[in-house]
């Protein structure tokens, strides 16, 4: 599944830290790290539960998402 | 549970012991606050080399020099458990189970922490990911095979800088990058959880462990693992990857090459130590790889891995 990640003035959050703390499938434990594009990719296709963490700028960001369709790519926009 | 602090160090003169078996479970914690399984030998070393597409890395090698294996239920050791200090002493995957129980490592200047090694990954192609890895000689850290191989970016990564002990701005022992690296073709041929373990070589100018020491090798039957305090550090990703974590707790199962635990874990802390402390040693007994709800889990060190292990321990000598 795709993850594109952004700030909450929609730049691109590059250089993010994406862990995942849920999944729908037992995943191994890498950090993914964004790329200049905020992209990461995270190895599961399965629909169903998502929650992440992302760590940008000293924060640690939760986000959770029920994911239908995990062809398409997820859009997190990071907020305070 | 209780997490005192307490330096337990090792004395220089301990390096090399061997604890003597494997009936004493005495063990203490940390003082801290699927695919084709059609492989003829799924242990069979797999290395990278100096470049070039996956496929075309991956060979076999013959029998493994090293440590004779022992009996399982006689319990393995590595003979040169390196164990000193210098000079001092599925469904929804939660990987974090209940509360979150992980304590920060403040020392990581100190043994053990010192010798377990922030990863920063370089994939085949380009992505950049975090990982955890220990040191079992000078030059030699074990970690989970998918740090080294991903099947999903291209094969072999293409360079791992290897940071010990870690601690937000802080690299007390500088760093290294190495392309040198292991794997079986249990993990990356036939991509099986049960063969996700591998190691990163160092240069020969970069012996690290002289400086950190390093985790001794052991196989611990059943009945061990069971009543045995597991300790696991690394470089979790929701804390940024430049700090340590730590958490203790016993298995909650063990198969045939994996053990599975309820200590907190997340991404960041693949290829993380799963240890024991015996006897003043600490004995890595497996390596974290994954999270799930059922249980977060690492490739456990059977005689196999053990020989595998110890090879590669060998190269880095």
């Amino acid at each position: 599944m795709e993850v594109r990640i952004t700030h909450g003035d929609g730049r691109p959050a590059a250089g993010a830290l994406v862990s995942v703390a849920a999944a729908p499938v037992d995943l191994t434990e890498l950090a993914l790290v964004a790329d200049d594009q905020g992209g990461v990719h995270i190895p599961a296709e399965a629909p169903g539960l998502y929650r992440l963490n992302v760590w940008i700028d000293g924060e640690c960001h939760r986000s959770s998402h029920e994911v239908v369709d995990a062809q398409q790519p997820l859009s997190v926009r990071l907020t305070r | 549970m209780g997490k005192s602090i307490q330096a337990d160090q090792l004395s220089p003169g301990a390096e090399g012991s061997v604890a003597a078996v494997d009936d004493g479970t005495e063990t203490e914690y940390e003082a801290l606050p699927g695919l084709n399984f059609n492989v003829r030998d799924p242990h069979a070393e797999a290395t990278s080399g100096g470049g070039g597409e996956a496929g075309e890395l991956t060979e076999y090698e013959g029998a493994v020099s090293g440590s004779e294996a022992a009996d399982d239920e006689a319990g393995l050791l590595d003979a040169m458990a390196g164990s000193y200090a210098l000079g001092e002493a599925a469904r929804a995957a939660e990987v974090i189970i209940g509360p979150d129980n992980r304590v920060r490592v403040g020392a990581t200047a100190s043994y053990p922490w010192r010798a377990i090694c922030a990863l920063r990954i370089t994939a085949r192609n380009g992505r950049r990911f975090i990982g955890t890895g220990w040191l079992v000689s000078p030059r030699t850290l074990i970690t989970a095979g998918h740090c080294v191989f991903m099947h999903n970016e291209g094969g072999w990564a293409s360079a791992i800088e290897v940071i010990p002990g870690l601690n937000d701005a802080s690299r007390p022992f500088g760093s290294a990058v190495s392309g040198a690296l292991r794997s079986v073709t249990g993990w990356t041929q036939s991509r099986n959880r049960e063969f996700d373990y591998g190691a990163i070589v160092l240069p020969a100018n970069a012996r690290l462990g002289d400086r950190t020491g390093w985790f001794g090798l052991a196989v611990r039957n059943d009945a061990f693992l069971r009543s045995a305090n597991l300790n696991l550090s690394g470089y979790p990703g929701d804390k940024g990857g430049n700090q340590q974590w730590f958490m203790a707790q016993r298995a909650k199962g063990t198969s045939a090459r994996v053990i599975t635990y309820d200590i907190d874990t997340m991404g960041g802390q693949s290829g993380s130590p799963v240890w024991v402390l015996q006897n003043g040693q600490r004995y890595g007994v497996g390596v974290h790889t994954n999270g799930a709800s059922s249980g977060n889990s690492a490739t456990r060190i059977d005689t196999a891995v053990f020989n595998r292990m110890v090879g590669w321990k060998n190269e880095g000598l």
